[in-house]
């Protein structure tokens, strides 16, 4: 009975993760004809499997494959990153409020940005705004690890008091920056950055993170199971035969450094990282080695239909993280009271 | 093949908790650490897992010194069973008992199928193979103190740490914690190191005893031999009487 019993659970679990990926296909294609320029649905096999020198030959080819398809993989991507590095600290930090922003990382990012604004009207460099946030994330997380690693407490609560410290910090040096930008200029753009959106989508940044965000999430896929051994705490976790602190440390820098990436190219889109491994979890059950892979793929869904809206709602562009913070909000409502204070099931 | 400590000492400050404790438990025993709140029971079993590094001395698993020991090595030779638990993810509790094979995985590993056949075994020998699928968090303190030992088992190590075991169970299932405990040392010639606070308990299931008083080792022997009134009034600080009921010794409160 038990052998057939585990069958039938293996074949559910196929099934989900079939539907979650059938489901994101169809979301894929019908962002295809999202938009204010009108693709007609029987040229989107043709557009498709055209040759790349045929990509700029006609309006509705250019338009596909120069703004349409790279922000739909973009957002793919940028939703499914989010979602990982989300489900991952939350099994690593044990806490369920924990989101990608836990060490200060989004914050170090949104810094470097303004920084990388203000200093674009003295310098030119290609990039610069995007190197300069991922730059700054990166050495939020460092900051944010170094103290707890100094404090000697308990790791995981000083991690997270320590990101707070980190996080509160970037955002007064932040503030400091919008204060002295120029208004007119500057202001809005360093406001309008932060809200994020993929209206600066393009070729360069798809390859940008399909090499490095796409190679972490593997890495992590791969671990996924550790991640379940890690969530026992750590004392556990060492009797087990787990070293801890190297374990959480590669854990950390994978998903700092997949946050950076997509927060340098995407902004700052909240809520899809807090409330995505939720969701999964409500479908695959804790275990992280399915919870993961599947946040993946309804993250990746999710941020793309909240693109879309993003850029049909209105006539111009509605920031994304508005959208994903006005549909996010409520369902972590719905989870507060359906889980009777057990924000876990 | 044993588990030896030789002239431990320890302390977070200046002084020690622990100081000059040195002993022997062979496989095939069950041995109870007997001492009063804070005499230093839990750092003793902290030291022997490698989660605390003794300021001086050295503890030796099956003749190596575990310090040269990798914490996967450890984990294969020593299990530790938590008296409570804190998790927070609702696992079910053969998902819960195959994490005891981590020690047998890879970095990017995660259980196969014999990994599963394993676990399901041990759930199996403890007779619990019922509660499989049911989520380790809404089953009784009792079942649940039994999920973490067929974890251990599943560890396939030969010693296990245990600290405090029966505390936080009812009278039925204390008993039957310690009988399972006396069937795995019996079966699989385990070693079992708990710390106690029941001299009742350890004298029905003991070998052998370890009484530990303000970190020093007061006593250590086989349990027939060590379990007097003396000795636990010594350790205690208090008048205690040994009574004899149906051929089985209690202690009882003078």
């Amino acid at each position: 009975m038990g052998k057939e019993f585990r069958l039938k659970n293996k074949n559910k679990t196929a099934l989900k993760f079939s539907l979650a990926v059938a489901i994101l296909l169809c979301i894929v294609v019908f962002s295809f004809f999202i938009g204010r320029y009108h693709i007609e649905p029987s040229r989107l096999v043709q557009l498709l499997t055209a040759a790349p020198s045929n990509w700029l030959a006609s309006s509705d080819a250019s338009v596909l494959y120069y703004i349409r398809l790279p922000r739909i993989i973009l957002a793919v991507l940028v939703g499914a990153a989010l979602s990982t590095a989300g489900s991952l600290f939350q099994g690593i930090f044990r806490n369920p409020l924990v989101s990608p922003d836990i060490l200060g990382v989004s914050a170090g990012c949104c810094l470097g940005a303004a920084l990388g604004i203000v200093l674009s009207n003295y310098i030119s460099f290609p990039y610069l705004v995007q190197i300069s946030a991922f730059v700054f994330g990166i050495i939020a997380m460092i900051m944010a690890y170094g103290i707890a690693s100094i404090s000697r407490g308990e790791p995981i609560v000083m991690l997270i008091l320590a990101g707070m410290v980190v996080g509160s910090f970037a955002n007064a040096a932040l503030s400091f920056i919008k204060y002295v930008a120029d208004p007119y200029e500057e202001l809005p753009a360093i406001v309008f950055w932060i809200m994020g959106g993929f209206y600066r989508g393009n070729w360069g940044f798809v390859v940008n993170l399909l090499l490095s965000v796409v190679p972490c999430m593997v890495l992590i896929i791969f671990l996924s199971w550790k991640v379940n051994v890690l969530s026992l705490g750590d004392e556990e976790a060492s009797s087990l035969g787990i070293n801890t602190r190297i374990f959480r440390l590669l854990l950390l820098g994978l998903g700092t450094f997949i946050v950076a990436s997509c927060v340098s190219v995407a902004g700052s889109i909240g809520w899809v990282g807090l409330v995505i491994p939720h969701a999964a979890r409500i479908i695959t059950g804790p275990d992280h080695k399915y919870s993961i892979p599947m946040s993946m793929l309804i993250g990746g869904g999710f941020v793309l239909l909240m693109d879309n809206f993003a850029r049909s709602l209105t006539a111009a562009e509605i920031p994304i993280s508005i959208l994903t913070a006005a549909i996010g909000t409520p369902f972590f409502a719905y989870l507060l009271i359906k889980g009777r204070g057990n924000a876990w099931r | 093949m044993a588990i030896e400590a030789v002239n431990l000492e320890f302390g977070y400050k200046e002084e020690n908790i622990i100081s000059k404790c040195s002993f022997t438990i062979d496989k095939g025993r069950i041995c109870c650490i007997l001492g009063p709140n804070g005499s230093g029971k839990t750092t003793i079993l902290k030291l022997l897992n490698g989660t605390l590094k003794p300021r001086k001395g050295l503890v030796l698993l099956d003749g190596h010194s575990i310090e040269q020991l990798s914490k996967k090595e450890i984990a294969r030779l020593m299990a530790f069973v938590p008296q409570e638990h804190n998790g927070v993810f609702p696992y079910t509790v053969l998902e819960m008992v195959v994490m005891g094979r981590n020690p047998y995985l890879s970095v990017f590993g995660r259980p196969q199928k014999e990994d599963y056949l394993i676990a399901e075994e041990a759930l199996e020998m403890l007779g619990i193979s019922y509660l499989r699928d049911q989520c380790y968090m809404e089953i009784s303190g009792g079942e649940r103190q039994m999920v973490f030992l067929a974890r251990a088992i599943a560890q396939e190590a030969a010693y296990f740490i245990m600290d405090e075991p029966t505390s936080h169970l009812d009278f039925y299932n204390q008993h039957g914690i310690m009988n399972v405990l006396r069937r795995i040392v019996e079966e699989r010639g385990c070693c079992v190191i708990i710390a106690m606070h029941d001299p009742n308990l350890t004298m029905a299931f003991s070998d052998e005893v370890l009484m530990i008083k303000q970190g020093q080792l007061l006593q250590e022997g086989l349990a027939r031999e060590v379990m007097t009134a003396g000795n636990l009034g010594d350790l205690y600080d208090m008048n205690l009487k040994i009574a004899s009921l149906e051929g089985e010794k209690k202690v009882v409160f003078a």
